[in-house]
């Protein structure tokens, strides 16, 4: 706009205010307005926030995150995210952001730099990154592709190329260690200290685990615990004390317990009764599963049909007691789900997006009563989590 | 022939555990060059048997014969946007995009002849996004720790850049029976 627009337009809004005034000469004028000021979000996240991680499927070269209420609904902002992104790791003091991204310098070619890029949660801004090897998994994303160690200095980045491998990140020096290959195996999920696991083809899991300068210390490999071929478990694992659930295609419960020095595996459970299984239900969809802690709760879409579609979203929620491992809840949604999350605390909060619409459907976690829904979300939403709330 | 499948896979499997990643991909960049872009064990299987003589689609009623349709009987473990509409065709790219050579396989019985034949899926590359007719059907697929077996991959590799515009469905040969 060049000068003179902006001094017409000057002239007439005094115009207006003059006249205005004369009309109203009892109400106070308008405050001119502050300039230029920008929003900041409040450093301590609230128990209803939740990250909507959105790798735009229509163009996955323009990842997206977006910070929403879940209370009320309102958007807080967004993240930028880059080629087919998974989602943040948030280290428990939440002071900073970490995520694993790839860009391309030509959008869609051109030089490709992978980098772990470190944002601010309060002015969701770019305060440092982090060059790593142009390897990182490009993958329809899981929760569990990349991990911190518990002690928040250290990020594993899965690699797949198709060779597998991580690559370890110290957020201390904002450096980049080194590769720890993985032969076989792929994902990084914590497992306590400076341990990992990941998931191998013959249905075992390899523990790897960081010296204090982020190098290989151990390695070590577990007996196969779930069967490739019969039931394979899925890689969107959650956290449950101090074991990680993961359901599979059958619908059953694998539990791994990282307290120990070797990851023990639990009984498998089904989450199915013998009608269940003859009306052919199964879990399904992208983030299948969910549990809140403070009630012991999991969560699972559900949906009728054969094994080929464990990825289908479904047209309910069941809901179980971890203590007693039975079924205390059935949930119709709104709109067929194919991503849950569920907040951590003692009044929770349900969240759903639905399949291939960028909606997200907010149910009371304990009576599944449908809330509110927030509509615009995105382009492509897929995975969720809320930001460590204490 | 599920049974051999598995054995293959078993073995597969723990040759990829007790080798290392280079010496892996050592071997691999073999196959590579000297099967002609041709990658893994079920892919090498069926490149070795004769071509087969694969049932003209029009034999099949339905949309099973309709290589326009998600249904059509190659795409049975597909995941993503079918080529056909975006320029290319079931088995050709879209111009301006560059075919990957690394691939997921897949087995889809052909309804004309009752076969199972085993399919290529290849992704073309090089341009965001097709966006048209995206097909998610996943027979047989398996998670990313089984990455031979798994769609949700992008499988842009061994091209210029990883970008994923849409999917080729190649008849690789019949699978063992």
């Amino acid at each position: 706009m060049n000068k003179n627009i902006l001094s017409l337009l000057s002239l007439t809004a005094i115009i207006c205010l003059s006249a205005s005034s004369g009309a109203y000469s009892e109400t106070r004028p308008v405050p001119v307005d502050k300039f230029g000021i920008v929003e900041k979000i409040d450093a301590r996240p609230g128990a209803h926030w939740l990250w909507v991680y959105d790798t735009n499927f229509i163009s996955f070269s323009d990842g997206r995150a977006h910070l929403i209420d879940g209370d009320s609904g309102h958007y807080f902002g967004s993240l930028n995210t880059g080629y087919v992104h998974a989602k943040f790791v948030l280290p428990s003091h939440y002071k900073e952001i970490y995520s694993a991204e790839t860009y391309y310098s030509r959008h869609v070619g051109g030089t490709r730099t992978d980098m772990v890029r470190i944002y601010d949660p309060v002015k969701l801004s770019l305060i440092d990154e982090i060059p790593i090897p142009n390897k990182r998994a490009t993958v329809i994303p899981r929760t569990t592709n990349n991990a911190l160690s518990e002690d928040n200095r250290f990020m594993a980045v899965s690699n797949l190329t198709p060779a597998t491998s991580v690559s370890i990140v110290d957020l201390q020096t904002r450096k980049f260690v080194g590769e720890i290959e993985l032969p076989g195996c792929t994902l990084a999920i914590p497992a306590g200290g400076l341990r990992f696991f990941s998931l191998c083809s013959d249905g075992s899991a390899l523990t790897f685990t960081l010296d204090k300068q982020g190098k290989l210390a151990e390695k070590k490999r577990s007996k196969p615990f779930f069967s490739v071929d019969k039931d394979p478990i899925l890689e969107n694992a959650v956290r449950f004390g101090n074991e990680w659930l993961f359901p599979s295609v059958e619908g059953m419960i694998y539990g791994v317990d990282v307290s120990g020095e070797e990851l023990v595996f639990a009984k498998p459970w089904s989450l199915l009764n013998e009608k269940d299984r003859k009306e052919n239900w199964r879990t399904g969809g992208m983030q299948q599963i969910a549990v809140n802690q403070s009630h012991h709760l999991l969560y699972s879409i559900m949906h009728q049909g054969p094994a080929e579609t464990y990825e289908h979203p479904g047209p309910e929620i069941w809901v179980y007691d971890l203590k007693t491992k039975k079924r205390i809840l059935r949930i119709v949604t709104e709109r067929i789900a194919v991503s849950i999350h569920v907040s951590p605390d003692a009044s929770p909060l349900l969240f759903s997006l639905p399949d291939n619409e960028a909606t997200l459907d907010i149910y009371d976690g304990l009576s599944g009563k449908h809330l509110r829904t927030v509509s615009e979300m995105g382009v492509t939403p897929f995975l969720m989590e809320t930001p460590p709330y204490k | 022939m599920q049974i051999l499948d598995r054995w293959i896979q078993n073995k597969a499997r723990k040759l990829a555990h007790t080798t290392s990643r280079r010496s892996f991909l050592g071997r691999f960049g073999a196959v590579m060059v000297g099967g002609a872009t041709l990658p893994l064990l079920p892919v090498a299987r069926a490149a070795a048997n004769e071509s087969p003589r694969v049932p003209a689609d029009g034999l099949i009623e339905g949309d099973a014969g309709d290589p326009s349709k998600c249904e059509y009987w190659r795409n049975c473990a597909m995941d993503g946007f079918l080529c056909g509409y975006c320029g290319g065709s079931t088995t050709t790219c879209p111009p301006g995009t560059e075919f990957s050579p690394v691939t997921w396989i897949g087995t889809c019985r052909n309804p004309a002849d009752n076969r199972n034949y085993i399919i290529s899926y290849n992704d073309c590359c090089g341009k965001s996004s097709c966006n048209r007719a995206r097909c998610n059907r996943n027979e047989g697929d398996k998670p990313n720790y089984l990455p031979s077996k798994s769609n949700d991959i992008i499988w842009c590799m061994g091209t210029s850049n990883n970008i994923y515009h849409c999917t080729v469905t190649l008849v690789l040969g019949l699978a063992v029976e």
